[in-house]
């Protein structure tokens, strides 16, 4: 069982739904997150968004992007790797579910760019601590 | 040799090492189905892996497990998983990061 089965079996409980049922929660699962690998990111699709945010009705946190901001497919497997949280990503805004990564983001401003940067670059030092 | 390289030399008779140590195996990077497992307190985690590896025998895993709170605000929860429930009752009883809070 990976993280994102975890998580939507944690958002159907949230939201009232029977969340032993298997069937539908592997449906839920190709159904709210645009990466189904096991070590891909938590991208939520927009059915997902709104089946955690309306229906699950779970606490979210908004950030919006820096002006003249743009969304490149670099940024976007940053995201992918580095985000522990899931998240929506629209052209101007964030959505995450944790607190932690709301957090870290607003420490950023809202600059996903340097956000991912400065993840890659502690995973790389972290990485020759160790090796 | 010094002092310090004196100290460091380790009776061969302490370690504990078995096949799955052998072959890397021992420890699990997700939650499997079967698996029996008890919440960590999160300062701990190095520490308490270091024990389980040093005092215990089967496969173990060390993940975080989502869960929603009174606020319905989603958090996640570390918790350490055993293959064999044994395992986790010594744990629960004897690891002193365990019972500290």
């Amino acid at each position: 069982m990976d993280v994102k089965d975890q998580l939507v079996q944690t958002f159907m409980k949230a939201a009232g739904d029977d969340h032993t049922d298997e069937r539908k929660s592997k449906k839920n699962k190709v159904d709210w997150f645009y990466n189904i690998r096991p070590d891909g990111g938590l991208r939520l699709t927009d059915f997902g968004f709104k089946y955690v945010t309306i229906k699950a009705d779970l606490k979210s946190y908004k950030v919006e992007f820096p002006k003249d901001f743009s969304i490149t497919p670099q940024i976007l497997l940053w995201l992918d790797n580095f985000i522990e949280s899931p998240y929506y990503i629209t052209k101007k805004t964030i959505t995450v579910f944790k607190e932690s990564s709301a957090f870290e983001l607003y420490l950023f401003s809202g600059d996903i760019r340097k956000y991912g940067y400065n993840k890659a670059l502690a995973r790389r030092l972290n990485q020759n601590d160790n090796g | 040799m010094t002092m310090a390289e004196k100290n460091q030399i380790i009776n061969i008779s302490d370690i504990n090492f078995n096949a799955l140590d052998a072959l890397k195996k021992r420890q699990l990077d997700y939650m499997p189905v079967h698996f029996k497992f008890t919440e960590i307190p999160t300062m701990y985690t190095r520490k308490i892996i270091s024990w389980v590896q040093n005092k215990l025998n089967g496969r173990f895993t060390v993940t975080n497990i989502p869960r929603v709170d009174s606020d319905n605000k989603l958090v996640t929860t570390p918790v350490i998983g055993f293959e064999d429930e044994k395992e986790l009752t010594y744990f629960m009883l004897a690891c002193q990061y365990k019972r500290r809070k």
